[in-house]
């Protein structure tokens, strides 16, 4: 018994050892070894990525505005910079170009990219000056799903002496915060909803506090409203401006600092009625009636004019001792109607 | 033997690995490129590679895909997770390494989204390992336009083509993976080959060189060394001692028949006094001397009795007589200059004394030759020798057959001389003298010196102790014939032995003019 134990231990150590040595000379087929899944994802995007999306951006809308038509600007423009392009483009159609297009450059200046492997994803690209020489835009690009591309969802010209805020490098990504991210002096998805009041309500309202004074956009806008106030008090008629923020569309980017940059979409709606006159509707906005206003046709009791908002923010970490920071806006009407 | 043997497993084995060595590096050498290829094994339109694998060459690859239905192929190389995004729920094959060298192994991935329903329902193959086996079975009609991700901003890289398509992946950082989808309408997922360039190296053609380079050189010097020997000149160095207890006997047989004409007494006697005489444990004799010394021994046989003539005239002449058949008058000049040598001398001077006194001059001879043979192997004798054959004849010779086997030469000198002259006479004598050996030897020849044929063999016997057994050696039965007829058994040996060491010098290169052995009888001729 013992023999052949040993014997068989004996073999069986051989064995091992001509298993050593020929699977020495056997060749080894190579395994896969992927990369370590890295604990904080990579950007979404590379940075020659993110420029070939601004190219086929703004490849597509050079064609679209070259034609003044609608035709293909879906596959990269969607919500209020879908909306806005194509109200602009029926204004200009009607005023025959004396009312120009906004101008969207593509080219970056700096890229704020999400390290995130989820969808939706939203970057944002501040981009070069653009011609007329107005103030650089902030677009913000977003892809909702996998199998869908990247599009301009908006863009916001930035106030000016407006500091960005600084944005880790494209190489290393900025975090997408969650609409009720906790940290922050506000959670981005109630950032726009105050400002709305704040721009409804003006200094009455409750968050006046919790935004910098006056920013030129609020205050263009307090400055738009005046001539229209001013018709319905000769006309004893009402004017009101409400804006209202749109649910769900808020997007929220880390900064270096561990605040935000949060851009959220809001309609403004202003409504204006008088009676004992007569209102000669503009082209331009007779344009973006959808037809249901004649171009030099006179209103005579009701105008109501809806604008398609982009703010952006900057929204610094709780704690810090500093109000929301407007960082740029745009607002484009969209829409008018009237009796 | 042996030597060849392993000369010959050396070369071979050097040349085994030799040709390992090469054949390496060209015939089993590596491809240069490593590709692996897979079919799709699940329902749907979609390959996909799992992370890695496309960094299983090590370097950039190159990825072909083919559309089984024909269809467009679109190749495209992102991050992971956007591919993970992008597939989806969707069925999809995926790639996970290397089954062999030139299959990839696959996993089918079943569809869990609404995007496949008709791939849900199939019975899906459990992850099959084989990446040859059969196309995979065509997808049910989607009702659902195949997913194309050509164009995606998801792809750092792609490429689209109808029916194949290629791209070249250099691998970054990061888990990158490959999605090959087959678009349009009735599409299947494409067959994907990965191509890795492998750089082949050749460990084994250096070595395999080097080391079949040395053991075929090994190998060769060997078998060439085993050669020569085998083949060329037998050299000094193969003149090996050879302890022939056998040699003698053999030439024993061979002598035997002479013997055998003599009484059988003298055979018996033969052989008894052998071993004693001989006290030296070797005797030497190459072949070439045996064959020479049976040659000669057949050409003198029947001149047996010529040796007598010169011994006995030597014998008569005394001192002088010898003068006459030995002295050349060519050669004395030259031999005298030349044996300067005190061995030479001292043959003489002992010569002189074999001829004064008999037997101790036989005894002292012995040992003069031995001392000769030290410094003059056949120098001094064969001269002589040549002379005495000349004078002689053959009778030198005759004994020759003798020679070869130092016991047996004394049964045929006794039994020529016995034959010759007389039997009895010789019988006594030479029983006695060859069992003392040099003791005996003295008082025979005195006796020799009366009767020629008796104290010729007696004389030889006690010679034969240790200068017989070296003429024995050299094959010299001359001493036989020479003492037959000697008066002086001592020189008749010597002849004898001269004649046979003349013999065999011949190959040497000893002239029988040769400087010394032209001294000898020159300065015998003096002394006598």
């Amino acid at each position: 018994m013992d023999r052949t134990t040993r014997t068989r231990r004996r073999a069986a150590a051989w064995a091992a050892v001509a298993a050593l040595v020929l699977s020495a000379c056997a060749p080894t087929l190579p395994e896969p070894q992927p990369a370590d899944v890295p604990a904080v994802p990579p950007p979404a995007v590379t940075p020659a990525q993110a420029e070939r999306v601004l190219d086929a951006v703004g490849a597509t809308l050079t064609t679209a505005d070259a034609a003044l038509s609608t035709d293909g600007l879906d596959a990269r423009l969607s919500g209020p910079a879908l909306a806005s392009r194509t109200a602009e483009y029926a204004v200009t159609s009607a005023t025959a170009g004396a009312k120009g297009l906004t101008p969207v450059p593509t080219s970056a200046q700096t890229l704020v990219v999400p390290n995130t492997q989820e969808w939706p994803r939203v970057q944002l690209v501040v981009t070069e000056q653009p011609d007329d020489l107005s103030s650089p835009r902030l677009l913000v690009l977003q892809q909702a799903s996998p199998r869908s591309q990247y599009m301009l969802w908006g863009w916001a010209r930035l106030l000016p002496g407006v500091q960005m805020p600084a944005t880790a490098t494209a190489d290393v990504g900025s975090t997408p915060l969650p609409p009720d991210a906790a940290g922050l002096v506000v959670a981005p998805a109630d950032v726009a909803s105050q400002y709305a009041d704040l721009l409804t309500n003006g200094d009455a309202s409750a968050f006046a506090s919790v935004f910098a004074g006056p920013d030129s956009f609020r205050q263009g806008l307090l400055t738009g409203r005046e001539p229209l106030a001013q018709v319905a008090a000769q006309a004893s008629g009402t004017f009101s401006e409400i804006s209202t923020a749109v649910p769900d569309q808020t997007f929220a980017l880390s900064t270096a600092d561990g605040g935000a940059i949060v851009v959220a979409a809001m309609t403004t709606t202003s409504s204006l009625t008088f009676s004992g006159a007569t209102l000669p509707l503009p082209p331009e906005l007779a344009a973006v009636s959808g037809g249901a206003l004649a171009p030099g046709s006179e209103l005579r009791s009701s105008l109501g004019v809806t604008y398609s908002d982009v703010v952006a923010f900057y929204v610094p970490p709780a704690g810090v001792q500093a109000p929301v920071e407007v960082l740029g806006a745009e607002h484009i009407r969209t829409s008018v109607t009237g009796a | 033997m042996l030597q060849r043997l392993i000369a010959a497993v050396l070369s071979v084995l050097g040349l085994a690995a030799i040709a390992f060595g090469v054949g390496s590096a060209t015939l089993w050498r590596a491809e240069d490129t490593l590709v692996a290829s897979a079919r799709p094994s699940a329902d749907g339109t979609l390959v996909a590679t799992a992370p890695g694998v496309l960094e299983l060459g090590g370097g950039a690859v190159t990825v072909a895909a083919e559309a089984v239905g024909g269809t467009k192929v679109v190749l495209a190389i992102g991050k992971e997770p956007d591919v993970a995004g992008w597939v989806g729920s969707d069925a999809h094959t995926l790639l996970t390494g290397l089954a062999d060298g030139g299959t990839l192994s696959t996993r089918a991935v079943e569809g869990t989204g609404p995007a496949a329903p008709d791939a849900a329902d199939a019975p899906d193959e459990a992850p099959v390992e084989d990446g040859a086996q059969a196309p995979a079975p065509a997808p049910a009609p989607e009702p659902t336009p195949a997913p194309d991700p050509d164009g995606s901003d998801l792809w750092v890289q792609q490429a689209t083509g109808e029916t194949t398509a290629e791209l070249t992946w250099t691998p970054e950082p990061g888990r990158w993976t490959l999605l090959a989808a087959g678009v349009g309408e009735g599409a299947q997922a494409p067959v994907v080959r990965l191509s890795w360039p492998q750089t082949v190296t050749t460990p084994w053609l250096v070595p395999g060189l080097v080391v079949g380079g040395l053991l075929l050189v090994t190998g060769l010097v060997l078998g060439a060394r085993a050669w020569r020997r085998g083949r060329g000149p037998a050299g000094p160095s193969t003149w090996h001692p050879v302890d022939t207890g056998a040699t003698p006997v053999v030439v024993a047989s061979g002598s035997a028949p002479l013997a055998d004409t003599a009484a059988s007494g003298v055979r018996a006697l033969t052989p008894g006094p052998q071993p004693t005489s001989d006290e030296r444990p070797t005797v030497v004799l190459t072949r070439r001397q045996l064959r020479e010394a049976a040659a000669a021994a057949a050409a003198a046989t029947p001149a047996a009795t010529r040796p007598r003539l010169p011994l006995r005239f030597r014998a008569q002449a005394g001192g002088p007589a010898s003068a006459a058949p030995e002295s050349t008058p060519p050669e004395v000049a030259p031999r005298e200059a030349a044996p300067p040598g005190s061995a030479a001398r001292t043959n003489d001077a002992l010569q002189q004394d074999a001829l004064q006194h008999g037997a101790p001059r036989d005894d002292a001879r012995g040992s003069a030759e031995r001392r000769s043979d030290a410094f003059l192997p056949a120098a001094t004798e064969p001269v002589r020798a040549a002379d005495q054959r000349r004078g002689t004849g053959s009778s030198a010779t005759t004994p020759q057959p003798v020679a070869p086997q130092p016991a047996p030469a004394r049964p045929s000198r006794t039994a020529a001389a016995p034959t010759s002259v007389g039997r009895r006479g010789t019988l006594p004598e030479g029983a006695p003298s060859s069992a003392p050996s040099r003791p005996d030897a003295p008082r025979t020849p005195p006796v020799a010196g009366s009767g020629a044929a008796g104290p010729g063999s007696s004389s030889t016997a006690p010679a034969g102790s240790r200068a017989d057994a070296w003429r024995r050696a050299w094959g010299v039965p001359g001493a036989t014939g020479a003492e037959q007829g000697a008066p002086g058994p001592a020189e008749a040996p010597d002849q004898g032995a001269a004649a046979e060491r003349h013999r065999s010098g011949d190959g040497p290169g000893d002239g029988p003019g040769d400087g010394r052995g032209a001294g000898d009888p020159e300065r015998r001729g003096k002394d006598s």
